[in-house]
């Protein structure tokens, strides 16, 4: 009802301008417009125009299972109220579609946050939480025989990230542009196979999680034995829920919904699917992480 | 012949020709510093898998391209040779035996054949087998099921033997044991899977021509593992739709870029220390289906690894 007020609003101001509309009318609406804003709900969970959607897309992470991850998410949050998952496989497109509105939130790496935040006017509202912590560092791992940095020449190094974001965390690494654009970098699924790219040469070297390293020590000591790290990037935050400004309170049962995850078994499975097992408020003294 | 096939090849023609008379331009103009062109042959665009391979290695690869379906049929040779490629690239054993035979003198990279072993290769033979290492699929049936000890293979001493022995030493290292149950001819499948079915937790299918000479023993593998709710683990997605449980197989649009990356190295005269690489990404397949009906544990912790759930 409100919505269509306001729609009506819009027109008739659109008639003002074509010089029709006489000042008393305009005032009538204008207090039917407002009435209507007064009584619309602060927390959105059923729009007229459709399901409030959590608009997905990583750059740093071994996700690529789409189709189940929908099916998880969908399956989780429509029990919640009007809410769906979309997830998107290309950068260019999921930004694309974050601009056309403002009613959804979005969930994107820290380092895909920190570029497009000013530009698009995003908060951040949770932070993924794995194994208690909400940070993670990035490892350069090489074979046996590395000779550090200098040895992998024009590469290719295995990374599950996106190549731009590949690229940013290599030059984090060697603070040097130019030996980092140098590099070829090899697109591989999941972390684990940029580990095995390298236990069996087919990359010099792969970019990777502390964490996918760890898994890889109690899976295969034997392979894990075989590989060096040869540097380290500074600690990033995990997986960003991010609102537009001004929109968090509008989004607070879908906030909620999503806090809410690790309690419920299908929940739980779609944030496994992320390799998160929680969610945590962003706390204002970690703004500096997505700063970095 | 598909509508698709005929516009493809027709698309194929009408390149030929343009390219054909640019390329005697580019000759006569004596362009020394042109980029170097690679021939792509894929075996059959129609193929899903093949038609993966081929985009991703067309995304990373900048060099002149001439992209030829031999779906239709084997193309003139006369009329690709006009395009003076450097490098051939072939999706699919038919790509590949047409131009080791018609191309002897450029290099040649291979990708999406199955047993590559099984045809000739020459000098100029490089690319990226279909077969992940071993570890990997031992490695994710580890991570996934982590309390599955004792895995089941049917094999022959014919096709996999020697395979089996491989595997069963690196599946020690990684705390599974391996049995083994020899079918040692044909009709003997069930048989053997008798045999060995109580020995073991799970049961990893191969793609060995004597325990699967049809598609009929497939059926009946599946049926029979699935009546002692006996999990099966393999290597192609379109097994999970019959039952089986959990799959590891390569990534697709992984080996493009493997095989472009390998393309750019010879194209830019580098030497390769391996001729011919293992497939650097995996796919996996989990069918919660089954995992429920059997009651089965799993690591959830390992989801993120998954891209396909069956549900």
């Amino acid at each position: 009802m409100g919505e269509s007020m306001t729609t009506i609003f819009h027109r008739m101001v659109q008639i003002r301008h074509a010089g029709t509309l006489r000042p008393c009318c305009l005032l009538i609406l204008l207090g039917m417009a407002c009435s209507s804003l007064l009584f619309t709900p602060a927390v959105r969970t059923v729009s007229a125009e459709g399901p409030v959607t959590i608009y997905f897309y990583s750059s740093e992470t071994n996700i690529n299972n789409y189709k189940a991850l929908k099916m998880e998410f969908d399956s989780y949050l429509s029990k919640a109220g009007s809410y769906e998952f979309q997830p998107f496989s290309d950068i260019d497109t999921f930004e694309r579609q974050i601009r056309k509105g403002a009613d959804h939130l979005l969930l994107l790496s820290s380092w895909h946050f920190n570029r497009i935040q000013d530009d698009l006017h995003l908060n951040p509202v949770l932070v993924g939480i794995r194994e208690g912590k909400m940070f993670q560092q990035r490892v350069l791992v090489a074979g046996p025989g590395s000779r550090g940095l200098a040895g992998l020449g024009s590469g290719p190094v295995a990374s599950a990230s996106n190549a731009q974001h590949t690229r940013s965390v290599l030059k984090e690494m060697f603070e040097e542009d130019d030996k980092a654009e140098a590099l070829r970098i090899l697109t591989v699924p999941k972390d684990v196979d940029a580990l095995m790219s390298v236990g069996f040469q087919m990359a010099k070297a792969a970019v990777t999680t502390e964490n996918a390293l760890k898994n890889l020590e109690n899976l295969d000591p034997v392979l894990f034995q075989r590989i060096q790290v040869v540097a380290e990037s500074r600690p990033s935050l995990l997986l960003i829920l991010a609102a537009p400004a001004g929109k968090e309170a509008d989004m607070q049962g879908l906030i909620r919904t999503m806090q809410e995850m690790p309690g419920d078994p299908a929940g739980l499975n779609a944030l496994k699917m992320l390799d998160l097992d929680d969610w945590q408020t962003i706390d204002p003294s970690d703004t500096p992480e997505l700063e970095g | 012949m598909t509508l698709r096939n005929i516009k493809l090849s027709v698309f194929t023609l009408i390149s030929l020709f343009f390219l054909s008379h640019s390329v005697g331009v580019f000759h006569a103009s004596g362009a020394e510093d042109e980029p170097r062109r690679v021939l792509l042959l894929n075996s059959n665009t129609g193929v899903g898998k093949y038609k993966a391979v081929q985009e991703s290695f067309t995304e990373t690869l900048a060099n002149p391209l001439l992209e030829v379906d031999m779906g239709p049929g084997e193309p003139k040779v006369g009329k690709l040779r006009s395009f003076d490629p450097d490098l051939i690239y072939c999706i699919g054993a038919k790509a590949y035996s047409y131009a080791i035979r018609n191309f002897p003198r450029e290099e040649i990279v291979f990708s999406s054949i199955i047993n590559w072993l099984r045809l000739p290769v020459s000098g100029k033979t490089y690319g990226v087998s279909n077969e992940l290492p071993v570890r990997m699929p031992l490695m994710m049936y580890r991570y996934i099921f982590p309390e599955i000890k004792t895995i089941g293979i049917l094999y022959s001493r014919q096709y996999t033997e020697e395979w089996f022995e491989k595997t069963r030493a690196q599946a020690e290292e990684l705390g599974i044991t391996v049995i083994g149950q020899q079918v040692s001819k044909k009709g003997g499948t069930i048989a053997a899977l008798d045999e060995l079915s109580p020995k073991v937790e799970a049961l990893w299918l191969i793609p060995d021509p004597l325990v699967m000479p049809e598609k009929e023993y497939l059926y009946r593998i599946l049926e029979t593992s699935d009546a002692r709710q006996l999990p099966v683990f393999s290597y192609h997605d379109a097994f999970a739709l019959f039952g089986a449980v959990l799959i590891v197989s390569v990534d697709d649009p992984t080996i493009g870029r493997q095989a472009a990356g390998i393309a750019m190295d010879l194209l830019s005269g580098k030497t390769l220390a391996d001729r011919i690489q293992f497939p650097a990404g995996s796919s996996i397949t989990l069918n919660m289906k089954k995992i429920d009906a059997y009651g089965l544990e799993y690591n959830k912790n390992a989801l993120s690894t998954v891209n396909n759930i069956i549900k």
